[in-house]
């Protein structure tokens, strides 16, 4: 159980500072991507979550739900292009792509987090 | 309905899931204890000690279960007795200012400051509000009459809350106003020059020797000059503004008063050194990259932009070098009439560092015997926390990593500091109490984090370590404890100061009020107590002080009282000297109010007249405050028992216009009415 959490820690971690600092090159590009891909992961650890839950016929919650999965929709676009703009070696796309898909996993995060706390009656 | 989106997941999601399920049940006592208090109402004495049976029969009526009763019972203040604490919370959209009571969390007043506020007569006729918000206009003159009030600051003595001041900022147009805790009144708004946009305002230094406002989104210096967005880097500047306070006037002086040219970096939240560190001011900062935005033009927008590097920088400021220089020939411009201290000059004279901190930090916050600053990088999941003995000898060793396109030295992130502590996703502000914990917001993750500060607070083991989290509903943006950011902290109560209701309250339309969370923090597991809703704008930071430090007047001190000048009016009506004196195109009067009669009732003009009425209330009762609302004239006061003060309006509208006392103040208060006669000047 510890190592997990340590392992959980550590990749929260990862996914949070694991941006090179400075100029758009492939290890930037990169670093963007892992961060994206992680918090998706993340992301997709609460939905997991959310549906062994169900959402209980709790509209709130329901609202929530939907408000997640349409900001993962907007990352998982933006991821796309991400991945797209990589594969051209077109490294300052990349970052905003992957920039940009980070920034609606963390609100999706927001929003399945809060249907979750709704759902276990907090 | 995840089904799709769930069969693309790699072994590291199950990793995720099961650790995420892990830690929810590790932190989440508190949580099922709730859980199974929902369901277990109160039915047995022994849970509740000694509960009447009259009481567990309404527990049970009511579906409470012990918890809920047990934070009903902290909460609960009986009529006549008062709260231990009081908050001043800033009222966001409101312009205004929230004083509300702890534990009850009853509003007791909303202190008028930027905004028009009619109860109080706060800019609805009142000579002296109309000259407080007018010296809030711009510099052109352009009336601001909307304010985003976000951070207040109560005066300190050696660090401590005294009880006699309160600071609040309005981020939206760089202003400052003080207010008076003899009366909670407004007595001063400051535009301050060259910057039209603040967050990390207002704070104070341990003797409130200055009000400390730093501008958040970077413009020209000052901001009147244009520049376009392609000069950002050459052009725009930050700026931090030191108010120098006279206690003694109670009012912020421009003598002594001075600003700081700083990067273009947005400037945020700042805090002033105390006890060892006290003479140093730190600042955080975001968009070190310089964004500038443009996702019209296919540019990354500003939240993209702003967040691409690691590490943004922390402001470490030299007060006390910064006082000395400000002081001296030659060492400063002149920009709008304020001292301004130049970029270079801060940097040769060693007033000016900066240190590395996790990106796009919210708080820092200094401990309370100065040792730590704290800093939550909202995108890290960490509380980053320095030692200001290791900057200081970082600044004496000149032990710098590099400077900033600026030149600004850079001190080496890895020798100034002294922990870093995994909190949770979104750390945002830090608080403290009075047994070396700190208390931090986790936006992302709705809830609030307990922590263990290191020596001289913890040793060993314990120190630096995550000890507790609880659940707030949600999204909590500041939080405040008692006294939580003082020398001495007090502990006991926290508040979480959530940005989203969600389902907390009965629906009210699409837009909701935020949730004001009282946590008892004084057991070994924090426990919410209540939820209060705020429908009257967005707050922001709140600051919780002993209500025993207040010392505010009962009545005003003598029959008279001018709030503006805190002293008797020249002017002021007083009893058995009421009249009115005509002269040329204007009609004076000298009016009395008590109850249930004004003196006199019948004032005549003719229409085009200049009409000045000094009103006093001779009342000397508490509580015996009489409103003067004149219908169809936009006018309406707030006189409390003593004060006076004085309307002037030119009487344009002809006809006969009531005027009437606004507060209920006896059972013949619809018979405390006059007339107000405009004849009109083609009769």
């Amino acid at each position: 159980m510890k190592t997990l959490k340590i392992l959980l820690v550590g990749i929260l971690i990862l996914g949070f500072s694991g941006m090179a600092f400075g100029a758009e090159n492939e290890e930037t590009a990169k670093s963007w991507q892992q961060q994206a891909t992680s918090t998706r992961a993340q992301v997709m650890a609460v939905y997991g979550e959310l549906e062994q839950m169900g959402d209980k016929d709790n509209p709130v919650a329901k609202e929530l739900i939907d408000d997640a999965v349409k900001q993962l929709g907007e990352g998982d676009m933006f991821l796309k292009q991400g991945d797209e703009a990589m594969a051209a070696q077109e490294w300052e796309k990349a970052n905003y792509g992957y920039n940009m898909a980070w920034q609606y996993y963390v609100k999706a995060a927001t929003a399945g987090l809060n249907a979750k706390s709704i759902l276990s009656g907090q | 309905m995840f089904a799709k989106r769930v069969l693309g997941l790699s072994y590291l999601v199950v990793l995720f899931l099961v650790g995420i399920f892990i830690i929810s049940c590790q932190n989440n006592n508190g949580t099922d204890e709730k859980k199974s208090g929902n369901n277990e109402q109160v039915s047995t004495a022994g849970q509740n000690g000694n509960l009447s049976a009259s009481a567990e029969k309404i527990a049970a009526e009511r579906n409470l279960s012990p918890k809920d009763v047990e934070a009903a019972l902290k909460t609960y203040i009986p009529s006549g007795k008062y709260d231990d604490y009081l908050m001043f919370a800033s009222g966001g959209h409101s312009g205004q200012v929230f004083v509300i009571g702890v534990p009850s969390m009853r509003l007791l007043k909303v202190i008028a400051a930027f905004t028009p506020e009619p109860w109080q007569g706060y800019g609805y006729g009142s000579e002296e509000s109309a000259r407080l918000l007018d010296d809030g206009n711009m510099p052109s003159g352009k009336k601001l009459r909307w304010a985003d009030t976000h951070h207040p600051a109560l005066t300190e003595t050696n660090g401590d809350y005294d009880g006699q001041f309160l600071f609040i900022n309005d981020k939206a147009n760089a202003r400052v106003a003080v207010i008076d805790l003899r009366d909670f009144e407004t007595k001063q708004i400051v535009k301050t020059p060259n910057i039209i946009s603040d967050h990390g305002s207002t704070f104070v230094t341990p003797n409130s020797e200055y009000v400390i406002q730093a501008s958040q989104y970077a413009t020209t210096l000052p901001f009147e000059e244009y520049a376009s967005l392609d000069e950002y880097q050459e052009k725009f500047r930050g700026v931090i503004a030191f108010h120098k306070f006279d206690r003694e006037k109670g009012r912020i002086v421009d003598e002594g008063s001075f600003q700081i040219e700083l990067p273009p970096y947005w400037q945020d939240l700042c805090d002033a050194g105390k006890k060892v560190s006290d003479g140093w001011v730190f600042c955080n900062s975001i968009n070190t990259e310089l964004a500038t935005g443009g996702i019209e033009e296919g540019l990354p927008p500003f939240e993209a932009g702003v967040s691409q590097r690691d590490m943004d920088y922390m402001h470490v400021i030299n007060l006390k070098k910064a006082a000395e220089v400000a002081q001296q020939e030659g060492k400063t411009d002149e920009i709008s009439g304020v001292k301004v201290i130049p970029l270079e000059t801060a940097i040769s004279e060693g007033i000016l560092y900066f240190i590395p901190e996790p990106k796009s930090p919210h708080g820092v916050d200094v401990a309370p015997g100065g040792e730590y600053m704290v800093v939550s990088g909202k995108l890290d999941t960490h509380a980053t926390i320095y030692s200001f003995e290791k900057v200081q000898q970082a600044i004496q060793d000149k032990n710098f990593e590099g400077e900033d396109v600026y030149g600004v030295p850079i001190l080496n992130y890895n020798d100034v500091v002294a922990a870093q502590l995994e909190i949770g996703l979104g750390p945002l502000h830090t608080q403290f109490d009075n047994e070396g914990n700190a208390y931090t917001s986790v936006f992302i993750e709705s809830t609030l984090a307990k922590w263990k500060l290191g020596p001289p607070y913890n040793e060993g083991d314990e120190a630096w370590t995550l000890t507790e989290k609880i659940p707030v509903q949600y999204n909590i943006g500041h939080t405040v404890c008692a006294e939580g950011d003082t020398v001495s902290p007090d502990g006991k109560y926290c508040v979480a100061l959530n940005k989203w209701s969600i389902d907390r309250f009965s629906p009210v339309g699409p837009l909701l009020p935020q949730n004001f969370q009282l946590i008892d923090v004084s057991g070994d597991k924090m426990q919410v107590l209540y939820d209060m809703p705020i429908g009257i704008g967005e707050p922001h930071y709140v600051q919780m002080i002993k209500a025993d430090k207040l010392n505010p007047f009962p009545v005003y001190p003598e029959v008279g009282y001018n709030p503006g000048t805190m002293s008797v009016d020249p002017n002021a009506a007083q009893a058995g000297q009421e009249k009115i004196v005509r002269s040329d195109g204007k009609v004076e009067v000298w009016m009395s109010a008590i109850r249930s009669h004004f003196n006199p009732e019948h004032i005549a003009v003719n229409e085009g007249d200049e009409v000045v009425l000094h009103i006093t209330n001779v009342e000397r009762a508490r509580d015996a405050t009489h409103g003067f609302a004149i219908e169809g004239y936009n006018v309406n006061l707030s006189l409390e028992p003593g004060e006076s003060n004085t309307v002037k309006f030119t009487a344009d509208e002809p006809g006969v216009f009531p005027f009437y006392c606004s507060e209920f103040c006896s059972a013949l208060h619809l018979e405390m009415m006059g007339y107000l006669l405009v004849e009109p000047e083609n009769k």
